[in-house]
């Protein structure tokens, strides 16, 4: 271990570059969001390409313990070690939790120089490891030990702290179950019923598809909240790492776009037909607008979410969701129902909406390309159903044109 | 007294013949038998327990060799349970043993299975490799589309969600459902069975 961290003059000067790995990502992104923070001093994640200095694991994830002993990360760079109290983990530097960023600076002193090992390293006789608590401050009469923690902290470990909350608000918030009432057999007819003209409109016959310009039984995807979604994802990806998130500012709702952890809340409940009809009617472009935040400003975001938000979606789920209730069984502008389409792959259905028959088709828009018409002779199903579907996929971006 | 002047007293009528109503129509159920295979645990056991209507019959025991690191019991011949996903259709479940030692239940408990259900712990860093001894095993089923893949503990390594194991299967041209899945949960374990036997189905109609 002495040898693997004796790193060299050059690393010295500037952040160590760190790999984490076999953690949750929560704790990936409190620590990204932490080095972030504080690039000039400890650590900063390794781009693509460059040589880690370190990796940093979650000794508490499972996984990582059997990991460390088979030798997984013996023969790469230093581990550094997360872990609630005091564990045995060969060849790995630990840093007890709750993480302090005085034992990450520790724990990176450490790496730099062996030989400044903290005299309150905690380390049983029998473990290899390497324990790096955070320094210890001096004995004060003070009782409360968050007024303790807080007074000892420096100004980083409290700009942690806040992050830890901030990014649990959103992510522990439990996503809203897809509504199964659509299919399941022991809701009431009635409600069944509500539930499949809300995510496939009314009935609508083959033949009215056949005119691809139809305003009754077309749309443009677009102009809905499923277009906008669609556009701000668009501006987070071109933007790279610069933008953190997105929040849609429309007449009716709030929503707020959280790539980081995979999450999109509303500020407003999307259980009521009233207001689904309202929040995924056309809006044009001057009634929403697009905020977005970057590293600087996502804390502005985060506040707004833990002030604002009422629901909680997994960002697939609520594309999907929002793709349905935007077409409600329409098809957009232009598609043309001969045109034979095939899904790239199976939609997740344990996290999305499910519609009447989607199973079936998708079982079979994946075995074959098939155009909505022949989709609809084949299984027997209504084409609202299929149409809804189509819109889900459409959304996801799992269809494929292929000749039939 | 003359009897045979006497005109004899009519016979009753005769009762008309009483016609059996005919009963309902029965629908005669249709039993499957469906596997869940996967590695040591992964929730096999929990899978089988949440979707069965009916208490599990499980040969659990406690291990004797390393799996007593990651549980204290473990699956040693299958488990059954039995699910009804609606008035027609019925699906008998049969969790196989996880551990490769037990391999030789994998290949007794296939015989005519209508499918299987592959679970995969997406926090063990070796998961894809992982599939390696079901996909073999189960080759000739994968081979009729009737596998379908739950990954599990997706909320603990969330990093590259699903596509990993969908890249996997495509490569080696499997187009089979690949799910997240918390096996305590009946609506997920259901959900996966039931795309299981949608691809079936309609690979039957084609």
């Amino acid at each position: 271990m002495n040898a693997r961290a004796n790193l060299t003059a050059e690393r010295d000067v500037g952040p160590l570059k760190v790999v984490l790995s076999a953690m949750s990502e929560r704790t990936r992104a409190m620590l990204e969001y932490h080095f972030d923070r504080d690039a000039d001093e400890v650590f900063a994640v390794a781009e693509v390409g460059d040589a880690p200095d370190a990796i940093i694991v979650d000794y508490d994830h499972p996984g990582t313990r059997a990991a460390i002993e088979s030798g997984k990360w013996a023969s790469g760079p230093p581990l550094i070690a997360l872990a609630h109290g005091e564990v045995e983990a060969a060849s790995a530097v630990l840093v007890s939790k709750p993480i302090e960023p005085a034992a990450l600076a520790a724990a990176a002193a450490w790496l730099r120089d062996p030989g400044s090992r903290p005299t309150e390293t905690r380390e049983e006789p029998s473990s290899t490891a390497r324990a790096v608590p955070a320094p210890v401050a001096e004995p004060t009469p003070a009782t409360d030990p968050v007024a303790e923690r807080s007074r000892r902290l420096p100004l980083a470990a409290r700009d942690l702290d806040d992050v830890a909350p901030t990014a649990t608000a959103a992510s522990r918030r439990r996503p809203v179950e897809p509504d199964a009432s659509a299919l399941d057999d022991g809701s009431s007819d009635l409600r069944r019923r509500a539930r499949v003209e809300a995510l496939c409109g009314p009935a609508r016959a083959l033949a009215a598809f056949d005119d691809p310009n139809d305003p009754a039984h077309r749309h443009d995807p677009a102009r809905h909240l499923d277009g906008h979604l669609a556009r701000a994802l668009d501006a987070l990806q071109a933007k790279g790492s610069e933008l953190r998130g997105v929040t849609l500012v429309m007449p009716d709702i709030e929503v707020y776009v959280l790539p980081w952890l995979d999450r999109v809340c509303t500020s407003e409940p999307l259980n009521w037909s009233a207001a689904v009809e309202r929040v995924f009617r056309e809006h044009d472009d001057d009634e929403v607008d697009l905020v977005t935040y970057d590293i600087r400003t996502v804390n502005t975001l985060v506040g707004r979410v833990n002030a604002n938000a009422c629901q909680s979606y997994p960002l697939g789920a609520f594309r999907w969701l929002a793709a349905l209730f935007s077409a409600r069984g329409r098809l957009p502008f232009g598609v043309d129902v001969r045109r034979p389409v095939q899904l790239r792959h199976w939609p997740a259905f344990t996290r999305l909406e499910m519609t009447p028959g989607c199973l079936a088709i998708a079982a079979e828009w994946t075995r074959a390309p098939r155009t909505i018409g022949s989709m609809v002779e084949h299984l027997g199903c209504e084409p609202r159903h299929v149409t809804a579907f189509h819109a889900g996929a459409r959304a996801a971006g799992l269809l494929e044109s292929r000749p039939e | 007294m003359n009897r045979s002047a006497e005109s004899p007293e009519p016979l009753p009528e005769p009762l008309p013949e009483r016609v059996p109503e005919p009963l309902p129509e029965r629908v005669p159920e249709r039993v499957m038998k469906v596997l869940v295979a996967g590695p040591v645990g992964v929730g096999k056991t929990t899978a089988v327990k949440s979707a069965s209507d009916v208490p599990i019959l499980t040969t659990e025991t406690t291990p004797t060799d390393d799996t007593l690191l990651l549980k204290p019991s473990t699956t040693v011949a299958l488990d059954f349970g039995v699910a009804r996903l609606d008035d027609v259709r019925v699906v008998h479940l049969y969790g196989t043993p996880g551990q490769k030692r037990f391999d030789f239940m994998w290949e007794i408990l296939r015989d005519g299975s209508a499918g299987v259900v592959i679970l995969v712990d997406a926090s063990d860093p070796d998961a894809i490799e992982g599939l390696g001894p079901y996909l073999e095993t189960y080759a000739a089923l994968l081979e009729q589309r009737r596998v379908a893949l739950g990954v599990t503990r997706l909320e603990v390594d969330a990093k590259d969600g699903l596509a990993p194991f969908r890249s996997h299967l495509g490569r080696i041209g499997a187009s089979v459902p690949v799910f997240e899945v918390d096996p305590r949960s009946r609506a997920d374990v259901l959900v996966l069975i039931r795309a299981l036997l949608a691809t079936t189905d309609v690979d039957l109609m084609s």
